[in-house]
């Protein structure tokens, strides 16, 4: 009910938008112009140009373009940007004019540099909802697990995302799967984020110069994931002098070098290395044979001939590995790179193109006498992409280009690992693929108070041969037994083709100076799968492409949401509410078999999912508190659509997905001590995720066996945490350059014992419930992080 | 191979001690919901010639203490076996000093390899049910039945023997293989002073160990390859004196092989998010009015072949370390009284 209600009433909204529109008369001369770093000759993403004395203003595009409409006359200009110090200067227009600036960078201490945002006001003026920017410098104060700073811990403080468990891989993006989620690094993208099967991040944060979530809205740019587009950027190297900065952790140390080469050339490149080795050490005998540690590393080269044309390449490499005594060791990589390449054509109009590789790689070796295997599986991800950007004047902003990817997945293969090995090979078939994505996209500034961002987007998706395709008997649910033959596909053949149309609208309505109404209506199309039957994602799942049995994930998402700021944008706050249709997701029979499974398809069962929540978020930016809370209601519910009664889970009702949590409160503060002191605490409080408990008990073969008999009907209990830090700056003068910054954390302060997993066993003669607690007392961390 | 989704079992825990002193397990109570009671069927069908017993209970609640689930017997049912090869019907008649447990009568049943066999059941309340068919399939030779002395930290008694087999898996046909293992060994308590004749007496006794463990194996990876030192179970010593150990190997159907794989999953679960996600274990017994409906448990037709083998304790170098080790854990009284499934004798038919 609610959901129906939800959706009609967001439909209407737009429309009434749209009559709204009040047209304004046309200013006379354009005022425009390139704004740039005065050092780096960079431009500056999103400075602000203000006219004194009038509500004109605008902001400048990836290029650091601006162009606005103004009167004849006298005008005072203002032109400021995050982290620059403005200028102010007057200007006689008489015709249009071309007004260059070049900015210098604002030496501030570390706590005033609000990296957060690109406008103090861009919450409500900007057409963006549903989206977060990470504030990196402040994650870094957050009280942290072992003083690992960690961007997906920063992001589940944020409303609309969560994770099944503390430690579990990944994270749900608004009821979304783990999978859903489109996490690019320098545009490739990263099929694994977990280092330490969830436990950190894969991505060292000190690379990063930006961390974007849009939870909706997402533009037609980007599309092949359901939930969310996340953005990171690493940053291009110092320009100035080579620098040195890095940190000592609990279980990691990390170094980064970056510099000029040239003046023309910079690089950054970073290291992580973990040692967990010698906490294994430990431990009882059990584990004395056992291993593990992780690495990434990353590079960046950032090559500007002249100020129309950019050239960066980036590179990234991360490895996982455990080991256990007498039995199996497992490896993960992840290795990704992309050259982008961006050209100013005129300035009015802009070309960014980017090759893309990610390749991510499972590895797992037997070593039990006579069973010795090698098992790897892989997916590999090549792209070429391109767009154009067009703003003929300050009202519009065209946008077009389009994408072209090919797959090759190795689904598993496995092969014995020496002469003794009674281990048969076995390899399934590989998968190969491409999609192939067209999109244009307009953002018009219809009014200073309306503004509209349509775009479509047109993908398509097949796969070929070489590969067999089992045919089924019609009238029979999938099985091996029903198996009527099969079709063989030549190298190359064209197997399957799914396409469609994603539409994507947003609108925003500025209802005052501060207060504006956002609308947003997203079609997404997934075409990969990843395979995984257990409660969190693990590095034995894999990924899987659509093909003849498993057609792509389709989702629609309509959200709403009001923002508001208060005292000078020192408050920002926002109510969205959103909902969300899924279809063609896919569950696993009861018992299904995945790993080396040529035909997969008889052990899935399709499936729709629907989510819908409202999400309350506060912000203060300003002052020696800043912090932010939000609480959201959501929830996220799935039901089966066999066509056989076996096909189905619950008999086919909707029922919670393992995600499922309706109550969610985050708080975070930081409060700035002064002297290079600042105190930060987090509260997080959440629904217990959605669990299957038993509901009977039987004996076979005089063994008592715990009957499950419905999927997701219990909950576990409630989560909640607080952590706090306190962080130490040695740095004296804002100027100075080598210093270092202490870092204490307490995570879990109250040592709640949360529950991370319910499991039940028979102890003597009853069954007992116990809980099983991660994280389960308070947990003290220091960590040194230097610059010099 | 078959192992490869359940790594977590032995892989969380080792994360959990990286982690730290901080993680726990502890006891809770939570609020369980009630279901209906489900219909659970056992038994096994072999090539053996041994009467076939099928054992009818029904599923209590998740807080039923009593493990050995008297009170929830099915009595009164029609429980026949169809020999579909033969169009033969056995009836088993209720055996009445076991609740639930049903019968056959005939002195030389026995199953035969290549018949397909259906298992039917009426309910006193007049619900039907039926198996799906199962053929009966010959079960390869047990090579070799071995031990190997082995002194470690991973279980309770560090001293014992590693019990393995080695057999040829017949090439080019899906095999699924069984196992259930059981030994006797020979302890010792303080006894029982006799005052007639003035000495110590019912100081030894024999006691009985089986593995609760659904012990399935698949060809997949292995087909027609031999199967080499296959870990079957773990015998500690516990005293001087032989081991008598017999491995049953059974030939089980592909659906059967699945079921007890999920069994055992379900069974070894350890309520980490790794684990698969739990369900209920339906077998291959259904409703004969609705064939989408299925009940717990399993009516498994295979070939059996069992397997022997008597572990002197000779060897005077683990003899003399034993005799060290096993002292301080001596019972106190009659021997057959302290501790559980033992006799006073060396079982007969060894």
């Amino acid at each position: 009910m609610v959901n129906n209600t939800l959706k009609s009433f967001l439909f209407p909204l737009f429309f009434i938008a749209i009559f709204m529109v009040n047209f304004e008369s046309q200013a006379n001369v354009v005022l425009s112009g390139i704004i740039t770093d005065k050092n780096t000759q960079k431009p500056i993403v999103g400075a602000n140009i203000s006219i004194l004395g009038s509500k004109k203003g605008a902001v400048t595009d990836q290029n650091g373009a601006y162009s606005l409409k103004i009167p004849f006359g006298r005008v005072t200009v203002k032109v400021s940007a995050v982290g620059y110090y403005s200028k102010t200067r007057e200007l006689d227009i008489t015709d249009d004019t071309v007004y260059d600036v070049e900015l210098t960078e604002e030496i501030k201490d570390l706590d005033e540099v609000e990296v957060k945002g690109k406008k103090a006001d861009a919450n409500v003026k900007s057409i963006e909802m549903s989206t977060v920017r990470l504030n990196l410098q402040n994650i870094k104060k957050i009280p942290v697990v072992f003083g690992e700073v960690d961007i997906i811990k920063a992001l589940l403080l944020q409303p609309g995302v969560s994770t099944v468990g503390e430690g579990a891989g990944g994270f749900n993006v608004r009821g979304g799967r783990v999978d859903q989620n489109l996490i690019l690094l320098d545009e490739a993208p990263v099929f694994n984020s977990s280092h330490l099967l969830g436990f950190f991040a894969n991505v060292n944060p000190d690379i990063l110069q930006d961390v974007t979530l849009l939870k909706g809205g997402i533009p037609a740019q980007y599309g092949g994931r359901l939930s969310s587009l996340v953005k990171m950027s690493t940053k291009t190297g110092n320009t100035e002098r080579i620098n040195v900065s890095g940190g000592v952790g609990n279980i990691s140390t990390k170094l980064l070098v970056e510099g000029p080469i040239s003046d023309k050339l910079t690089f950054l490149a970073a290291t992580r290395i973990a040692y967990p080795n010698w906490i294994i050490k430990q431990f009882p005998e059990r584990f004395e044979n056992s291993r593990g540690s992780f690495y990434d590393a990353n590079l960046k080269l950032n090559f500007k001939p002249n100020t129309k044309h950019n050239l960066a390449v980036s590179y990234y490499r991360g490895y996982d590995d455990f080991k256990f005594p007498e039995d199996t060791s497992y490896a993960w990589k992840s290795e990704m790179a992309s050259l982008q390449w961006g050209v100013i054509l005129s300035k009015k109009l802009s070309l960014n193109t980017a090759l893309v590789y990610s390749n991510y790689r499972f590895e797992m070796e037997g070593l039990k006498e006579f069973l010795g295997f090698l098992y790897q599986s892989s997916i590999k991800h090549q792209e070429v992409k391109t767009g154009l950007l067009f703003s003929p004047n300050e009202a519009h902003k065209l946008e077009l280009g389009g994408n072209i990817i090919r797959y090759n997945n190795v689904l598993g293969e496995r092969n014995p690992s020496n002469d003794k090995s009674n281990i048969n090979p076995k390899k399934l078939e590989p998968e190969q693929a491409t999609e192939i994505a067209a999109y244009v996209s307009e953002e018009w500034v219809i009014s200073p108070t309306i503004t509209l961002q349509a775009g479509l987007r047109y993908s398509q998706f097949s796969n070929y041969g070489a590969k067999t395709v089992a045919q089924y008997l019609p009238n029979l649910p999938k099985s091996t037994g029903s198996i009527a033959g099969q079709k063989v596909y030549q190298d190359g053949e064209k197997i399957q083709t799914y396409s469609g149309l994603e539409p994507r609208i947003s609108m925003r309505v500025g209802l005052s100076e501060l207060m504006s109404l956002k609308m947003s209506y997203n079609r997404m199309r997934q075409y990969l799968h990843l395979i995984s039957n257990t409660t969190a994602i693990s590095p034995v799942d894999y990924w899987k492409l659509s093909d003849t049995y498993i057609p792509p994930q389709v989702g629609d998402q309509y959200a709403v949401g009001l923002f508001r700021n208060f005292n000078d944008n020192t408050f920002e706050t926002s109510v969205e509410a959103y909902y969300k249709d899924i279809s063609s997701i896919i569950e696993y029979k009861n018992g299904a078999t995945l790993l080396l499974n040529p035909f997969i398809e008889t052990d899935l069962i399709t499936a729709v999912g629907k989510a819908y929540g409202i999400e309350f978020s506060v912000k203060k930016n300003k002052g020696k508190l800043t912090g932010q809370a939000n609480y959201s209601y959501a929830r996220s519910l799935v039901a089966t659509q066999g066509a056989f009664p076996i096909e189905n889970v619950n008999q086919g009702a909707w029922f919670p997905s393992t995600f499922d949590k309706p109550h969610t409160l985050n708080i975070s503060t930081t409060y700035n001590l002064g002297r290079g002191w600042n105190y930060s605490a987090n509260f997080t409080y959440s629904t217990g995720r959605p669990a299957i408990y038993p509901d009977g008990t039987y004996a076979y073969k005089s063994t008592p066996i715990i009957n499950y008999s419905l999927r997701n009907q219990d909950r576990i209990p409630d989560y909640h945490r607080l952590d706090m830090s306190f962080s130490w700056e040695t740095r004296k003068k804002k100027e100075q350059k080598r210093y270092g910054t202490w870092v204490f954390s307490m995570y879990n302060f109250y040592g709640r014992q949360n529950p991370y997993s319910i499991y039940f066993t028979k102890f003597n003669k009853t069954t007992q419930s116990y809980q099983l607690t991660v994280f389960g007392s308070i947990i003290p961390s220091l960590t040194w992080n230097f610059n010099f | 191979m078959k192992k490869i989704p359940h790594i977590f079992i032995y892989f969380y825990p080792l994360l959990l001690s990286v982690i730290g002193l901080s993680s726990c397990i502890e006891s809770v109570d939570l609020p369980i919901r009630i279901e209906k009671p489900k219909l659970v069927v056992e038994g096994v069908l072999s090539d053996e010639n041994s009467p076939c017993t099928i054992r009818l209970t029904n599923t209590s609640t998740f807080a039923y203490a009593n493990q050995t689930f008297q009170s929830q017997a099915v009595n009164g049912a029609l429980v026949q076996i169809i020999d579909s090869t033969d169009n033969k019907i056995y009836t088993l008649p209720q055996v009445y000093e076991e609740a639930g447990v049903y019968r056959t009568r005939e002195l030389d049943f026995a199953g035969k390899v290549g018949h397909v066999y259906v298992l039917s059941i009426k309910t006193p309340e007049g619900e039907e049910y039926l198996s799906k068919a199962e053929k009966l399939q010959k079960v390869p030779q047990i090579d070799n039945l071995y031990v190997e002395y082995t002194e470690t930290a991973k279980f309770e008694q560090s001293y014992g023997h590693l019990i393995y087999i080695d057999l040829k898996d017949p090439k080019n046909v899906e095999n699924f293989y069984r196992w259930e293992v059981y030994f006797w060994t020979r302890r010792r308590s303080t006894g029982v002073f006799d005052f007639r004749s003035g000495q110590i007496t019912k100081d030894f006794c024999w006691q009985y160990f089986r593995k609760v463990a659904f012990d399935v194996e698949s060809d997949r990876d292995i087909d027609g390859n031999q199967i080499q030192k296959k870990s079957i179970w773990y015998a500690p010593i516990y005293n001087r004196g032989s081991h008598l150990i017999e491995v049953s190997q059974y030939a089980i159907s592909r659906e059967a092989y699945v079921y007890y794989q999920r069994l055992n999953d379900q069974y070894n679960r350890t309520g980490t998010i790794f684990d698969p996600i739990p369900s209920t274990i339906e077998g291959n017994v259904y409703d004969r009015k609705d064939p989408t409906k299925l009940t717990l448990g399993y009516f498994s037709v295979a070939g059996v072949i069992r397997k022997r083998l008597v572990v002197p304790l000779t060897d005077e170098v683990y003899l003399s370390k034993i005799s060290t080790i096993t002292l301080p854990f001596q019972g106190e009284g009659d021997c057959v009284s302290f501790f559980p499934n033992s006799i006073p004798f060396r079982p007969s038919d060894w």
